[in-house]
């Protein structure tokens, strides 16, 4: 049998983009949250708990970005015009949140700018995020193998409310991983703003679910058709049984588990965006065999892949190893 | 250590910027020529020092000429032939001053720079190299030498192959994306911008260091057992850049 390469690096690029969101979700929603806490000690704190980690999270962009641009050339070609403009502010706000986080340190009469900087910056690359990823749901116009919409498709009300959810979503996972990484007032400020963020996300969820099925009747017809709908009735469920458990996690005050119920929980809402979409790199028609670039180049990158990410895997693990535990306030510099 | 740097790499430079021309020479003939603003393929071709390349004249007016030097470097020899920008048809030559002046900034800070090494080494084993004001000075003045001629370099690589993004097969104008120049436009006002407030920062920073000078280790500091952790790398472990309030 042949190797389906288009399909294994479907696999990988998902995998990329699904440790991403989850990595560098946490920490944009550190950001995302950091102009509500009530003191500049807690901001120091917050930030010291992801700063050991943050830039090893945006990695898994550019094996995202770098793997669609070699494997699936007519993806690259056609998503990133389509996405231009949302994608540039996504950057240019990845760019102020980032430095912010050596400047921070640095200031202090001028400390408020790049509390605001690392705020904002997250909160518009979180929202750009989602607004990319509901545009991408609802598909492109492509003509010749070549995106023929405007700027401003991608400006619609779907990829708004997927702006919200996506940024609702990461300030839950950040409000999580606070609850794990710290304690004292700020863990049980955590405590406090989580509740009312799940309630938020699950919202979310369920209005983009409804109205997925609705963007496309084929989605819905996958979903909802005899016998389709048994095989993927776990999904739906295991969101329910997750969140009551992550309920209860919260109200018995849990300090790691509410983060990892939230990562599987992101992890769902992926699957079943996964299962909407696949096997299409471009919605609505372009599948992962015809955006493909030759074998050649695919095994070529893929030998690439296979050695180098038993070695990022191994240095990010190591990574959360060493810093592992509560954040001590007195620390230096991570 | 600088100095000793200098003095190896600078000309090493030169080394590797002669092999580098020679497989240009093979691969981007018309880089070549435009780099040296040389428009008629003969032998025994000068050395066009400096001047004022004209595209609608096809020719490099006000020359100031050093006699066979080009054939010399390009062919090692001294009636080398070497092709003139005339071989290509204007609509496949690249913008010819650019490139020619980008490449006079580049080499001439790097003849700069194997000065600033190779002096300095004299100095120093002269002993003399602590106290010549105005060597020191040069130094400074050449602080931002490194990012200008590696500016330029880049400049000479990139015109000089157009008009094409991959050479000889596809031309740069059939590459460009469909995006409007509009948005082009913002996101380029945007990076501005961005870039702008943030090396301002970093730059402000930077001066606020040199200003506030290497610490003098104090007698406490020296009687501290073990140095304490910087807050951030590249820093004072102690001192912050502004006063505490």
């Amino acid at each position: 049998m042949e190797l389906d390469l288009p399909l294994i690096w479907a696999g990988v690029i998902a995998f990329a983009v699904c440790m991403y969101v989850l990595m560098d979700g946490f920490d944009l929603g550190i950001g995302i949250l950091f102009q509500a806490v009530p003191t500049d000690s807690e901001r120091d704190i917050m930030m010291n708990s992801v700063a050991p980690v943050w830039d090893g999270n945006e990695t898994w962009l550019v094996l995202g970005g770098g793997g669609l641009l070699g494997v699936y050339p007519l993806a690259y070609a056609t998503l990133l015009p389509a996405l231009y403009l949302p994608i540039i502010v996504m950057l240019v706000a990845l760019v102020f949140r980032g430095v912010a986080f050596e400047f921070r340190f640095k200031a202090i009469r001028g400390k408020f700018v790049w509390n605001w900087a690392f705020c904002l910056g997250s909160l518009i690359a979180a929202f750009s995020q989602g607004v990319v990823l509901g545009a991408f749901v609802q598909g492109f116009e492509v003509v010749d193998r070549s995106y023929a919409g405007g700027p401003f498709d991608w400006l619609t009300p779907f990829s708004i409310l997927v702006g919200f959810g996506v940024t609702a979503g990461y300030a839950l996972l950040g409000s999580t991983w606070l609850i794990m990484k710290t304690d004292g007032p700020l863990q049980r400020w955590a405590y406090k703003v989580s509740m009312p963020l799940l309630i938020a996300v699950l919202g979310f969820m369920v209005a983009v679910s409804l109205w997925v099925p609705l963007l496309d009747p084929d989605i819905g017809q996958r979903w909802f058709s005899w016998p389709n709908i048994l095989y993927l009735s776990p999904v739906p469920i295991l969101v329910v049984l997750a969140t009551v458990w992550l309920v209860r996690a919260l109200l018995t005050d849990r300090e790691r588990l509410p983060f990892l119920l939230t990562l599987f929980l992101f992890l769902l809402g992926y699957a079943g965006l996964a299962i909407s979409l696949f096997p299409n790199i471009v919605p609505p028609d372009i599948t992962i065999w015809d955006a493909a670039s030759p074998p050649e180049t695919q095994l070529f990158m893929l030998v690439g892949v296979a050695i180098m990410m038993p070695f990022v895997l191994g240095y990010t693990a190591y990574a959360y190893w060493v810093f592992r535990g509560k954040v001590d306030p007195h620390a230096g510099y991570h | 250590m600088a100095v000793g740097f200098a003095a190896v790499f600078a000309p090493l430079q030169v080394v590797i910027g002669d092999m580098t021309g020679l497989k240009m020479l093979e691969y981007q003939p018309a880089k070549v020529a435009a780099m040296e603003g040389h428009w008629e393929t003969g032998r025994g071709v000068p050395f066009i020092l400096f001047g004022w390349p004209d595209e609608a004249r096809e020719e490099t007016r006000f020359a100031v000429k050093i006699p066979y030097a080009t054939s010399l470097v390009l062919t090692h020899e001294l009636d080398g032939e070497v092709q003139g920008l005339k071989d290509w048809p204007a609509d496949e030559r690249p913008p010819v001053a650019i490139v020619f002046w980008s490449f006079r900034v580049m080499v001439g800070i790097g003849f700069a720079m194997m000065f600033a090494g190779l002096y300095g080494l004299w100095l120093l084993s002269r002993r003399r190299l602590y106290d010549t004001r105005w060597f020191k000075r040069f130094w400074m003045l050449m602080t931002p030498s490194g990012f200008v001629a590696v500016l330029s370099g880049w400049f000479v690589a990139e015109v000089g192959r157009q008009p094409y993004i991959i050479h000889g097969l596809m031309r740069t104008a059939d590459a460009s994306s469909p995006v409007p120049g509009t948005s082009i436009g913002f996101s380029l006002a945007l990076f501005v911008v961005a870039y702008f407030a943030i090396f301002g920062a970093g730059t402000w920073y930077m001066l606020r260091m040199i200003s506030i000078g290497p610490a003098t280790p104090t007698l406490e500091d020296q009687a501290r057992p073990i140095p304490g952790t910087p807050m951030r790398p590249l820093s004072h472990p102690t001192e912050r850049i502004e006063p505490a309030e």
